[in-house]
């Protein structure tokens, strides 16, 4: 957008010369950017002894892969991994239903009250979660849900990402198709089920990736809601091993490599959702 | 009759599931938060009232003195410089270059990745005697700094993670900015015989204020709320040296078990977003038309 069409096909040395000049500096921060995932890899590569040398190994001369298997049998890591990706999908399923329901309301549906409701989940969910962290956790705790899964989900069942991106695609739907159903004498429930749910598959697909991600990542409420290592998530369970190991650095990175596979992954495939939904989260607020 | 009413309460059915969870487990506990930074509150007993005492008690404790400056000093130079950084990097991807797509993969990268993971990583790199970090400025002939175990160095070096960390956010937010600019305001500028840095100045950035804004402020309400990064690599040490109001909320709360006191830290943490966030929509928050 900021090029300008340059008379014919001559273009200065200059043009040419800044170019060059902007490719190398993209290329070295690119570099820079890459460099703690990759040295995360070497590492979790490397004997015990080539993590210590001095001057740095920068390559294992033999890579030891079994570093994988003895870091993930050190603490229950694939108790870890279970509990996490039973909670990820739980709050990601939550997540679909509080924010597509809301979502189709606002769209939708005129009611009294509807902009200061609307207002309100905005303002409620910008809280620093710190500010209601003590309060929530004495609720769940005196709704014995401490160090179970539903109280590990709790804080990441509503998404005001998630209300406003169902909220704004529907608006662009036209109202003909749920009028349509309506005439045929579907109800509301069934116009939300057969009609609604089926048109925001994008948009559902946008807030699950990101829903997923933040869920995974989540570090602060698993930290203090997973009162023993049977329900810690993997975050958790990295940051104390972490603590706990001391130096055995290579085996800490093996443990990092897997914890950060699976977003790392959904990502490359689905990166273009995740630039959409922070060009779009952007633009609205 | 019935057919009018059943209408009415319709959307608000389809309200419920998403009210009813933020009223739990937002709204009652902000409201609970306010109350109990009030009083007397440890685990296991009722809050007793104690009017102001706790906040009295803040302004006299190092920790929390040590924790509000650090935090502030954790805002304004990562916000800054995630910001900047950010912008820069937009204007350079939004010209039309080969490739332009793997760098915003790869610099959104660490946004994605697991802040706990990532700072594990961080750790060792930063790792006085074995740290890369250090073995790349030995080749500057600089000798090691002691980054995690010193109380000058423990900040920068959070800093320099948490900007990593981010900065790929900002980019993506600068980067819809700009391609929401018509491309024929500055094309009138060039024409009209303004440089490119003259129409990026008084062209572009002035269009851009609103996603500055937006950069700024979202940028600023994350970094109140530091917390992962502080916990895994320094455990807010050495000393205090490295101790947040985030990382206080949860020793307070959570290590001494004084739910009260924790409730009064996190009732400053709101009290410094809300002041920065108002500051910042006064500097920036005209309204731009084009």
């Amino acid at each position: 957008m900021t090029e300008v069409k340059h008379s014919g096909s001559q273009r200065s040395w200059e043009y040419y010369l800044g170019r060059i000049t902007v490719i190398i500096v993209l290329v070295l921060l690119a570099l820079i950017t890459l460099f703690p995932f990759i040295w995360m890899f070497v590492t979790a590569l490397k004997s015990s002894s080539e993590v210590f040398k001095w001057p740095i190994v920068l390559f294992p001369a033999n890579p030891q892969w079994g570093n994988f298997v003895e870091a993930w049998n050190r603490q229950p890591f694939t108790r870890f991994l279970q509990n996490t990706i039973f909670i990820t999908i739980g709050t990601t399923l939550l997540t679909l239903f509080t924010s597509s329901t809301a979502g189709f309301a606002f769209a939708k549906y005129e009611f009294r009250g509807k902009r200061i409701l609307f207002i309100l989940i905005l303002l409620l969910l910008m809280l620093p979660p710190q500010v209601t962290l003590v309060p929530t956790y004495l609720m769940v705790r005196s709704l014995g849900l401490v160090n179970s899964y539903f109280g590990l989900m709790i804080p990441g069942i509503t998404s005001v990402f998630g209300v406003f991106l169902i909220r704004q695609y529907l608006q662009s739907i036209p109202n003909e198709l749920i009028d349509a159903a309506r005439i045929d004498g579907s109800n509301d429930w069934g116009i939300y089920l057969q009609i609604i749910l089926p048109l925001l598959k994008p948009a559902l697909a946008v807030l699950a990736i990101f829903t997923f991600t933040g869920s995974w990542n989540s570090f602060l409420w698993p930290l203090i809601i997973a009162d023993s290592s049977t329900m810690y998530t993997l975050q958790v369970g990295i940051a104390f091993f972490s603590g706990q190991t001391g130096t055995e650095y290579q085996l800490m990175m093996a443990v990092a490599v897997v914890s950060m596979l699976p977003v790392i992954l959904m990502y490359l495939m689905f990166q273009r959702y995740f630039v959409a939904s922070v060009a779009l989260s952007g633009m609205n607020y | 009759m019935s057919y009018r009413i059943n209408r009415r309460i319709i959307p608000y059915l389809f309200l419920l599931p998403c009210f009813v969870a933020l009223i739990l487990f937002s709204f009652i506990p902000f409201l609970q938060g306010l109350y109990f930074a009030l009083t007397s509150y440890p685990l296991l007993k009722s809050p007793e009232f104690i009017g102001f005492k706790n906040f009295e008690r803040l302004t006299r404790d190092p920790l929390f003195l040590a924790s509000l400056r650090n935090t502030l000093v954790y805002m304004i130079t990562t916000v800054t410089l995630r910001v900047i950084i950010g912008l820069i990097l937009a204007v350079l991807l939004n010209i039309r270059l080969r490739g332009r797509i793997l760098f915003r993969t790869i610099f959104y990268l660490p946004v994605i990745a697991p802040l706990v993971t990532v700072s594990v990583v961080w750790r060792i790199i930063f790792d006085t005697y074995s740290g890369v970090l250090n073995a790349g400025l030995d080749l500057l002939g600089i000798a090691p700094v002691p980054w995690l175990t010193s109380t000058a160095w423990a900040m920068p070096a959070i800093v320099i993670m948490s900007v990593w960390k981010t900065f790929g956010w900002n980019i993506v937010v600068f980067l819809a900015g700009l391609q929401s600019i018509p491309g024929s305001l500055q094309e009138a500028a060039l024409i009209d015989g303004a440089s490119r840095w003259q129409a990026f100045r008084h062209v572009t950035l002035p269009l851009l204020r609103p996603t500055v804004l937006l950069a700024v402020v979202m940028s600023t309400i994350s970094a109140s709320q530091v917390f992962d990064q502080v916990y895994v690599m320094t455990g807010g040490g050495p000393g205090y040296s490295t101790m947040t109001l985030g990382q206080m909320v949860y020793t307070a709360g959570f290590q001494d078990y004084e739910m009260g006191y924790a409730s009064a830290v996190s009732v400053v943490l709101l009290l410094i977003t809300l002041i920065f966030t108002m500051i910042q929509f006064k500097g920036f928050g005209q309204e731009v038309e084009y």
